[in-house]
């Protein structure tokens, strides 16, 4: 009895409330709201996630899915380019790094004959990568634009090799994981030395010639895109116009006015035309009449220099090897041009 | 839906790929599959079959076998340019892991946006942009407006100036025949 008693009592919420509902019918779902305490420990999870800092810089080998040999490998033949094993190694290994290498040994005990360190690092290679790429970047330009002065030539060339551009190039050609050196991430110069390095490697294994179309596909490329004109700006274009047709010989260049509308407004345009001997030379619209006069001049100049929007475009790909370049022509300065001692047709 | 949830961009290559020679992109390729599970039966196969066919046909693509026990089989690629994709290869034929390693190995790396236009040009115009000015006569420079010969109605002669050049066109044949003394 006593315990039908106390079974009763216990009983007597759950079971008995939802036999009432039952038989009445009458039952509301509540759908189950969202858990309010869950989004309190993700925040605070995420606050000290945040405290700890960032995980730390990891070199691609140290993830389980990477053999060196192999990347190596697959680094040649994705260039169609022969490396010899030996080379390509030494042309991703920075000097720090075998300097490092061989202090580590040494206070192990440990002596390596591998033959001379000058052949493990990449130091060689590079300077003759970049001096062979150097000739050849001149003479391509040179080819191409055989009226342009040699000034300009200079200032296209060092925007080609620089270290900006060089390490977009390399940044992309997947150079990153495979250099061996001490920084981590391997710095803009590391990266710029090992490419110029893989262009040793090619001179060294495969010859010039290669090394040639490898700077040509990689390197002249960047300037696909590119304005001449912006990388080389001339400072006074009516004053080297000037002195241009007197060291050539021809009438002192004149502006004429071409075509104007709305001057006086906020809207004007003029354009203005230079001649020379009553021929046109060159002209281009302006906002004032001192702009077209400038602009004028340096249409003039591009034209005379052969850098216009419509000149025919560089020559890449399968033409580009066929491309006959004189890696020892140098073209006439600014100078050699207003002195006369060169003909430039304008 | 939104602009700031599908991103768009331009059209891309990475480094002009083409222009000079065609370096495939797709630097390093991993299969991760299970061993045991039926998931990654598809994997196992293609492991088996096809995978040496592939690597000896793409001898600058490392590839790599990662077998991880009872996780799903997937395609890790990594780019050139630094890019990584993957793609979940659960209870997928051979076949069809094989159609997703061919996508895999021609992609460029640049990230899959919606282009804002379907071609790229260095060189949109050869001829030189379109001006006002451009094919107008220099004559218009000198010219005082309102000119009275410019200001003219370019309209077409009306049927009545029509018939009358061709009746004076009629009366000078006429006049030629009645000459030559041939009659028609």
């Amino acid at each position: 009895m006593a315990a039908s008693v106390g079974r009763k009592a216990f009983s007597v919420f759950p079971t008995n409330l939802i036999k009432f509902y039952d038989y009445f019918a009458i039952r509301t779902i509540v759908p189950k709201g969202p858990k309010r305490w869950k989004f309190a420990v993700a925040k605070q999870l995420y606050k000290k996630r945040e405290q700890a800092g960032p995980e730390r810089e990891r070199h691609r080998s140290e993830w389980v899915n990477w053999n060196y040999d192999a990347e190596l490998f697959a680094f040649g033949q994705r260039l169609e380019e022969r490396f010899k094993e030996e080379t390509l190694r030494a042309a991703f290994t920075e000097k720090s790094f075998v300097e490092r290498e061989t202090e580590q040994l040494r206070s192990l005990g440990v002596v390596k004959e591998d033959g001379p360190v000058s052949q493990q690092h990449n130091g060689e290679l590079a300077e003759q990568g970049r001096h062979v790429a150097s000739r050849y970047v001149k003479g391509f330009l040179r080819y191409h634009y055989p009226a342009l002065p040699e000034e300009a030539i200079t200032a296209l060339h060092d925007h080609l090799l620089s270290e900006a551009v060089l390490h977009h190039v390399a940044s992309n050609l997947g150079l990153r994981d495979l250099i061996r050196c001490n920084e981590l991430p391997a710095s803009e110069e590391t990266l710029v030395h090992a490419f110029l390095a893989v262009i040793g490697a090619l001179v060294k294994d495969t010859g010039e010639k290669s090394a040639h179309v490898f700077v040509q596909d990689f390197v002249l490329t960047k300037l696909i895109g590119k304005e001449i004109n912006e990388l080389w700006t001339v400072r006074d274009p009516m004053g080297l116009l000037t002195k241009l047709l007197r060291g050539q010989g021809k009438e002192a260049p004149e502006a004429r006015l071409l075509r104007q509308t709305g001057s006086g407004t906020v809207m004007a345009v003029f354009h203005i035309g230079v001649y020379s001997a009553k021929r046109l030379l060159g002209q281009a619209p302006g906002e004032t009449l001192l702009i077209a006069e400038e602009m004028a001049a340096r249409d003039a100049l591009r034209r005379v220099f052969g850098t216009q929007e419509w000149r025919p475009p560089m020559q890449f790909g399968a033409k580009g090897r066929h491309v006959p370049i004189d890696l020892d022509k140098v073209n006439p300065t600014i100078e050699d041009y207003t002195s006369g001692r060169y003909r430039i047709s304008i | 839906m939104s602009s700031r949830s599908m991103p768009s961009g331009y059209l891309r290559s990475v480094l002009h790929n083409g222009v000079g020679r065609y370096v495939c992109q797709l630097q390093r390729l991993t299969l991760k599959f299970c061993k045991e599970r039926d998931g990654s039966r598809g994997m196992r196969e293609l492991v088996e079959s096809n995978l040496v066919d592939f690597a000896n046909k793409n001898p600058g693509i490392a590839i790599y076998l990662q077998p991880r026990r009872h996780r799903a089989p997937k395609l890790y690629a990594e780019y050139l340019n630094g890019q990584v994709d993957s793609i979940d290869c659960s209870s997928y034929s051979s076949e069809e892991i094989r159609v997703w390693m061919e996508y895999l190995r021609t992609r460029s790396g640049n990230p899959i946006v919606r282009l804002k236009r379907q071609w790229h040009t260095t060189s949109p115009s050869v001829q030189g942009v379109w001006h006002p000015f451009l094919n107008k006569p220099s004559q218009l420079n000198i010219t005082l407006l309102p000119n009275e010969e410019l200001s003219r109605a370019l309209a077409p002669p009306s049927a009545t100036e029509e018939l009358l050049r061709m009746a004076a066109n009629m009366k000078l044949v006429g006049e030629e025949e009645d000459k030559s003394g041939r009659r028609e």
